[in-house]
């Protein structure tokens, strides 16, 4: 027996021998009996058992645990059968207990067993170490493990996160179902309280609105108050303006009654009942053109007049009066007053008159002046500047601004004091409104009062100048009308013995007709005889009125100049006349002088001026 | 392989049957005292077929992968002996006789040794029971693993082509578990027939 190396059958040669030892694999060969035959190098390192420790003893001696009958009996068949046995690591770990270098763990090891030898019976134990293997396969399936063990917790956790993600997404579609119901609602509100804002504010205008309105109703109710207050005292005014002429006159003509009375006595109850009776017709006249002009029915005419000539002439109209209360009457006109302008004269007259004479009347000291300018503003119009001072009164600043209402003067004493109507100034700021114009004042109680009139006039191009008024002369124009043969046509009696008492006085000759009808049948019976000169037609007669009869006339063919005597003043009345074929007319009550200008401007018979 | 089947009478078959039962037998003792725990083998019955009828894919369970254990005999009758257990199977037993988690998707190192030293004991058994009745006394080569491999060409002997196939199925009751193997040798031409002379004359 060699010590230290593999003995074996005579076979194996010493490179054999050599060969086994240098592999890295524990061979130990093996008797029938289990005895060791031979005992490499490889276990001798892996169990530090010598060889000469190992041969000749009996593997299960040196490894009692190969004594189980797992491997006693398969070995035992190795001998017997001849199989070789397999033992793997797995299910045995290891044949031969070998602890590792440097480690207290036994070594894993695979081995088998296989007959090399039937006579003698031997059997070769071949063992291999696979620990480094069976610990890397071990790791491996730990990691396995592991990765599986995480493999199912992502799974559990992805089924968790796929729950909550289903959650949260069917959480996340109710939100948004929710935020699309709460914007719908929250557009709904934003267009109710735009609506409600909206009401708030119309609200709030119709509130305003209600309040003006409740102002102006109240301020309304206020003017009309005052104006209904301004009317009664009007009326009272106006039913004592009236009534005190009236009962002048009545009581006057009832004094001529009276036989004891003078011819001197008779003659001042004339002029009595006459200054009474042009006061009264000055009333009806202030109210019939205030009325005239509250109805739109005022017309301004626009025609040439010569601005000079009429303004003199109405400073000759009111001198009488001026000098009567000793006060002077001045007049300043500027050089650049055209010769002839576009206007109503007539209008202007009344309101020159107007102020003139209320300077006069509230002027007890100095003078009354007149000053005239012209305003040359376009090539086609200008504005004609017409101021009335006076050294008067004057009027207090809390009674100017009611000033040119109507029905209101000064304060309700003037009336009593001073006598007017109090519709004077209205109706002259009126007039001047409607000319195109204005009528302002300024005043100083104690110092004087200054009114300013300011009316549009229209250029002229000619020199032609038709002065139609100017008839209102201050002086009566003594006329004869010898030879004129009129044909007064009046239902009233009293006018026919006035007409009849006016012609008779110029030595006309007349004749009377009641109405209409007559009238034509006069006329024509005087064809045959002595023609009439002029018809004085009044307007309203029963059974055939003024303009009928007059139609008729001209239908007949008869030129005889009518002359329509009207009491009617509106627009429109005189146009009708002349339309009905009249050749003028005149406004009651007649005036004598105008009267008997007109008859001798229309009769064919030469008229006789007496001097 | 030759076309002429032996024509085995039923008597035959079912010795021949009963003789791969012994050897499993042992084989399921061995395994049982290996383990600690009772594992029960049978055989229901053996055939003899050609290499290219549909029996050895059947054999095989079936599929295209199996891990078969060969063990190569030597004697008056010689061939080849092997054990095939489809991937599943496999894994199933080798997870089952480890006493661990069945972790393994492959036939890894340590199942490998696991089932060669089961094919080792099954293999051993069976043909330790043919070489009884043979009367023949068989050397042996050392257990073989092969894994993922078409179980075929591992059982043919090379340019034999009178070599015989036996096929068996083999029934492994583990745990309340049914493991499907299949055994199959094959036989160098002529050893049927010696086998079959040995099998009568030992029972006479």
């Amino acid at each position: 027996m060699t010590v230290g190396a593999l003995e074996v059958t005579s076979v194996l040669d010493d490179a054999q021998r050599q060969m086994l030892d240098s592999v890295p694999v524990g061979l130990c060969l093996l008797a029938a009996d289990s005895t060791v035959l031979a005992w490499n190098r490889t276990l001798v390192e892996w169990t530090g058992l010598s060889a000469r420790d190992a041969i000749q003893r009996k593997l299960t001696d040196l490894f009692p645990s190969l004594l189980a009958a797992k491997y006693a009996q398969r070995l035992a068949a190795v001998f017997t059968t001849g199989a070789p046995a397999a033992f793997s690591a797995a299910l045995h770990h290891h044949f031969i207990p070998a602890k590792l270098r440097n480690d207290e763990r036994l070594m894993v090891q695979e081995t088998s067993i296989r007959l090399i030898s039937r006579n003698p019976l031997q059997a070769l134990v071949t063992i291999q170490d696979v620990t480094l293997a069976s610990r890397q396969l071990e790791c491996l399936r730990q990691e396995r493990k592991k990765l599986l063990e995480a493999t199912r917790a992502l799974e559990v956790a992805n089924e968790s996160l796929q729950e909550s993600f289903e959650d949260a997404s069917a959480k996340n579609y109710q939100l948004n179902d929710e935020i699309q119901e709460r914007r719908r609602i929250e557009v709904e509100l934003r267009e109710q309280t735009l609506n409600l804002i909206e009401a708030k504010t119309r609200e709030a205008e119709h509130t305003s609105q209600l309040e003006q309105l409740v102002r102006d109703l109240t301020a309304a109710r206020q003017q009309a108050h005052v104006a209904t207050q301004a009317k009664s005292d009007f009326l009272a005014n106006m039913s004592h303006e009236i009534r005190t002429p009236m009962t002048a006159i009545l009581g006057y003509m009832d004094m001529l009654h009276d036989p004891d009375f003078t011819a001197e006595q008779r003659q001042q109850v004339i002029q009595t009942v006459h200054r009474n009776g042009e006061h009264l017709l000055a009333i009806i006249n202030d109210v019939l053109d205030l009325s005239k002009i509250e109805a739109g029915k005022m017309t301004i005419e626009r025609v040439e007049t010569a601005p000079r000539e009429l303004i003199r002439d109405i400073i000759e109209l009111m001198s009488g009066r001026a000098k009567k209360q000793k006060l002077g009457l001045l007049i300043e006109m500027s050089e650049s007053i055209p010769p002839r302008l576009l206007t109503d004269p007539t209008r202007l007259q009344q309101i020159l008159v107007n102020l003139i004479g209320n300077a006069i009347k509230f002027t007890s000291l100095g003078s009354v002046t007149l000053s005239v300018d012209w305003l040359d503003c376009q090539q086609k119009e200008g504005i004609l500047r017409i101021q009335v001072t006076d050294t008067g009164i004057g009027i207090a600043d809390h009674q100017l601004k009611n000033l040119f209402q109507p029905f209101t003067q000064a304060d309700s004493g003037t009336a009593r004091q001073f006598g007017g109507t109090g519709l004077g100034l209205a109706i002259s700021r009126r007039l001047a409104m409607l000319m195109g114009g204005e009528l302002s004042v300024e005043s100083q109680q104690g110092v004087g009062s200054t009114f300013t009139l300011t009316v549009t006039c229209g250029r002229c191009l000619n020199d032609t100048v038709n002065h139609r008024v100017g008839s209102s002369h201050s002086g009566p124009v003594a006329l004869s009308l010898e030879n004129v043969h009129v044909l007064v046509a009046d239902d009233s009696p009293d006018n026919q013995k006035l007409l009849a008492y006016n012609l008779r006085k110029v030595g006309a000759t007349f004749e009377v007709a009641g109405n209409g009808l007559i009238a034509l049948e006069m006329i024509e019976a005087a064809r045959l005889t002595k023609a009439f000169d002029v018809v004085l037609m009044d307007i309203q007669m029963p059974l055939l009125d003024g303009y009928a009869a007059t139609r008729q006339l001209r239908e007949q063919k008869d030129n005889t100049p009518v002359i329509a005597l009207t009491a009617n003043a509106m627009t429109g009345d005189h146009e009708k006349c002349l339309n009905a074929g009249c050749n003028d007319y005149l406004t009651k009550p007649i005036n004598r002088e105008k009267l008997i200008a007109t008859i001798a401007r229309w009769a064919k018979t030469p008229v006789v001026t007496v001097d | 392989m030759s076309d002429d089947l032996p024509v085995l009478e039923e008597d035959t078959i079912d010795a021949l049957t009963e003789l791969v039962n012994i050897g499993v037998g042992r084989a399921a003792a061995s395994l049982s005292d290996l383990i600690g725990e009772r594992i029960e083998l049978t055989v229901p019955r053996v055939r003899f077929c050609r290499e290219n009828e549909p029996i050895i894919q059947e054999a095989s369970g079936g599929a295209l992968s199996t891990t078969v254990v060969t063990q190569d005999f030597c004697g008056r009758i010689n061939g080849r002996a092997a054990l095939m257990f489809p991937q599943s199977s496999a894994l199933i037993l080798g997870g089952l006789l480890s006493g661990g988690e069945a972790l393994a998707t492959e036939v890894d190192a340590e199942l490998s040794g696991i089932l060669l030293e089961v094919g080792n004991i099954v293999l051993n058994g069976v043909l330790g029971s043919l070489s009884n009745v043979a009367g023949d006394v068989f050397d042996y080569s050392l257990p073989t693993l092969f894994d993922d491999q078409p179980a075929l060409s591992w059982l043919l002997l090379s340019n034999d082509t009178d070599a015989e196939l036996l096929i068996a199925n083999v029934e492994f009751h583990v745990q309340h578990s049914e493991i499907r193997g299949t055994i199959a040798i094959v036989f160098a031409g002529g050893c049927v027939q010696t086998l079959i002379e040995q099998v009568f004359q030992t029972a006479s």
